[in-house]
C-alpha cells in the first residue's frame, strides 16, 4: 500500500538508517578510511578516549549549565506573562501575539547574527571592553538571547492551555476571596500543570542542543577560554572540520544518554507521565 | 446561556489597577521583543539595502533557499499527511512498531543522525547536491504525529461513505481527508518552510560549492568576513542580516494573522 510505503521507507532512509549507521560508527574502530568498505571490528575506544577527553567534558558542562539556567527562567517567566495576557483587552491581542511570536520565527542563525551587530564593539563607537571576549558574559550572553527567543512563544502555548480552564473555577476562587496571586497558584498552575512540564522538558532538550547561536555569535570558535563550546559544536569540530566520523557518532550518543537521564528524571520527578494532558 | 452569565463576572474581577500593571508589563515585553529588530532596521541605511539588493550572490543565495524550503515544505507535508492518514485510520501490519520508532526518534538529538547521514550522502555520491541538502527534513516526524492527531479528529464516516462511492485511497486521502485538516496542513508547511530557510549546519556541511549556497549561510559568511575584518562596513550587514531574515518572518506573520 503506497501509503503505508512511501512515508515509511523514506522514515528509514531519512532517520533510522542514520540512526543505526551513528551507532555502528560509534562503536567502531577508528583503523581505516571512514568511508570504506571493509568491515571494522566492535570497540569502545571512541568512548574510552572520550571519557578522558577534557574538552568533551567542558563543552558537556558548558552545554548542561546553559540549559539549566535557561530552563530555571523560561517556564516561570512564560507562566507570568501568559497569566498577564488573561487580563489584556482582546482589542490590542492580535499586535501582542504577533510581537511575542516574532521572536520565535527568526531563527538561530539571524538571531545570532543580529545580537552580534548589537554587542560587537566596533558597532558601539567608543567602546572600552567587548562582552563577546570575556569568559564570563558568554553564558549570561547565550542565556538572555536564548530567553529573548523563546518566552513569548512558551507564553502563547500555555496562554492556549489556560484558555481551556473553566471559569467557574475563578468565580468560586473569588467568591471565596482569592486574590489574583492566589488564583494563580490555586486555579491557573494546577490547570496547566500538564502542559507547563511537557514545555519544560522540551526546552531542555532543545537548548541542551544549542549550536548555531554560539556558533555565529564568536566567529566559529568556541568562544574566550572555550566558554562557549557546546556539545553539538563539539561534535561539528570532530566529526566535519576534522573528520572523524566515529568520535562525532560517539558524542552524539553519548550526549543522547545523558538527554535521556536528564529526560527520564524529570519525568519522575515532575510526575509528568502520571498528569492528564488533553 | 452559561457563557452568557460568566461574561460581566469575568471583567469585574480585573480590578483595574492590576489590569494596568499587566497592560504596561505586556506592553514592556512587546517592546522587548521587537527592541532588537527595530534596531536592526535603524541601521540599514537606504543605500546599503539598495547594495544588498543589487548584490547578484545575494540573489542567487535567496532564490536557492526559496526553492529548498518550498519543495521541504511541500514534500515533507504531504508525506507527513500520507503517515497521519497510515497511521490514524489504517490497521497495518508493524504500525505499532513505526509508532514506537516515530516518537523514539522525537527525543534522539537530530545531531546523533548526522554522522551517519553524512556517510551516506558521501557514499552515494549526492555530495554538494541540492537533494542531499533538504534531505533530512523531507520526512518530518513532529509533522507526521501532528498530522495523525488531526487526522483521528476526522470522522470515520466520511471515509466510509467516499469509499462507498468508489474514491481509491489515495482520493479518500486527498479529496475527503485532507480538506478537513487544511490549518494544520498550513502550519506545518510554515514550520517546514522556516526550519528550512532557517537550517544552517547541515546544509553547510553538504554544499560546497557557493553558487548553492543557502540565505543562511550567505547571511553568516558575510558577518564572519566582517568580524575577520574584511568588510566592516556595518549598515551593509545589518541590512544583509534584515533582508535575508524577513522574508520568512513575514511568512509566519501572514500565516498568524488569518487564523
Amino acid at each position: 500500500m503506497l501509503f503505508v510505503f512511501l512515508p515509511v521507507v523514506l522514515f528509514g532512509t531519512v532517520l533510522v538508517y542514520p540512526l543505526l549507521r551513528g551507532t555502528y560508527l560509534a562503536f567502531s574502530s577508528p583503523h581505516g578510511e571512514s568511508f570504506s568498505p571493509n568491515p571494522d571490528r566492535l570497540s569502545l575506544i571512541n568512548f574510552q578516549f572520550l571519557f578522558s577527553d577534557r574538552l568533551f567534558w567542558l563543552a558537556a558542562a558548558n552545554t548542561f549549565g546553559f540549559a539549566l539556567l535557561v530552563s530555571l527562567f523560561q517556564i516561570p517567566l512564560a507562566l507570568i506573562l501568559a497569566f498577564m495576557l488573561r487580563s489584556i483587552r482582546p482589542a490590542v491581542m492580535p499586535f501582542v501575539r504577533t510581537a511575542l511570536l516574532s521572536t520565535h520565527l527568526v531563527g538561530g542563525v539571524f538571531v545570532g547574527l543580529m545580537f552580534l551587530q548589537i554587542v560587537s564593539p566596533s558597532v558601539r563607537a567608543g567602546a572600552s571592553f567587548d562582552v563577546l571576549s570575556d569568559p564570563r558574559f558568554t553564558l549570561l550572553i547565550l542565556c538572555t538571547i536564548t530567553l529573548w527567543t523563546t518566552v513569548g512563544i512558551t507564553a502563547l502555548h500555555l496562554q492556549s492551555a489556560m484558555r481551556s480552564i473553566d471559569p467557574t473555577l475563578y468565580d468560586s476562587a473569588r467568591i471565596d476571596g482569592a486574590s489574583g496571586t492566589r488564583q494563580f497558584w490555586h486555579v491557573t498552575l494546577p490547570a496547566v500543570r500538564g502542559t507547563a512540564c511537557a514545555l519544560w522538558l522540551a526546552g531542555i532538550i532543545a537548548s541542551a542542543q544549542l549550536f548555531e547561536l554560539p556558533f555565529v555569535l564568536y566567529g566559529q570558535t568556541a568562544g574566550p577560554r572555550g566558554s562557549a563550546l557546546t556539545l553539538v559544536m563539539y561534535l561539528f569540530q570532530t566529526g566535519f572540520a576534522s573528520g572523524d566520523l566515529r568520535y562525532a557518532a560517539a558524542i552524539a550518543w553519548v550526549m543522547m544518554l545523558l538527554l535521556l537521564v536528564v529526560s527520564v528524571a524529570f519525568v519522575r520527578v515532575s510526575g509528568l507521565a502520571r498528569t492528564q494532558t488533553n | 446561556m452559561d457563557w452568557l452569565a460568566h461574561k460581566p463576572t469575568e471583567n469585574i474581577s480585573l480590578t483595574k489597577d492590576r489590569s494596568i500593571l499587566a497592560h504596561l508589563v505586556i506592553c514592556l515585553v512587546c517592546v522587548i521583543a521587537i527592541a532588537p529588530m527595530l534596531w536592526l532596521i535603524g541601521r540599514a541605511d537606504v543605500a546599503s539595502l539598495k547594495r544588498v539588493l543589487l548584490d547578484s550572490s545575494w540573489r542567487d543565495a535567496i532564490v536557492n533557499s526559496i526553492f529548498l524550503a518550498s519543495i521541504q515544505a511541500v514534500v515533507s507535508t504531504l508525506l507527513a499527511g500520507m503517515m497521519g492518514f497510515a497511521m490514524a485510520k489504517h490497521d497495518f501490519f508493524g504500525r505499532k512498531i513505526v509508532l514506537m520508532g516515530l516518537v523514539f526518534t522525537m527525543l534522539v538529538p537530530a545531531q546523533l543522525l548526522m554522522p551517519g547521514a553524512f556517510e551516506m550522502v558521501m557514499k552515494t555520491g549526492l555530495f554538494d547536491t541540492r537533494l542531499a541538502a533538504i534531505f533530512p527534513g523531507l520526512f518530518s516526524v513532529f509533522g507526521s504525529l501532528l498530522m495523525m492527531q488531526a487526522i483521528a479528529r476526522v470522522p470515520d464516516e466520511t471515509l466510509h461513505a467516499a469509499r462507498l462511492d468508489g474514491c481509491n485511497e489515495l482520493r479518500v486521502w486527498w479529496d475527503i481527508v485532507m480538506p478537513q485538516i487544511i490549518p494544520t496542513t498550513t502550519t506545518l508547511a510554515v514550520l517546514s518552510f522556516a526550519a528550512a530557510w532557517n537550517a544552517l549546519l547541515w546544509p553547510s556541511l553538504i554544499l560546497a560549492s557557493e553558487s548553492k549556497a543557502t540565505a543562511a549561510m550567505w547571511a553568516a559568511n558575510v558577518a564572519f568576513n566582517a568580524s575577520s575584518g574584511e568588510l566592516s562596513d556595518t549598515s551593509f550587514i545589518a541590512a544583509a542580516v534584515l533582508l535575508t531574515m524577513s522574508p520568512v518572518l513575514l511568512l509566519g506573520l501572514l500565516h498568524t494573522n488569518d487564523d
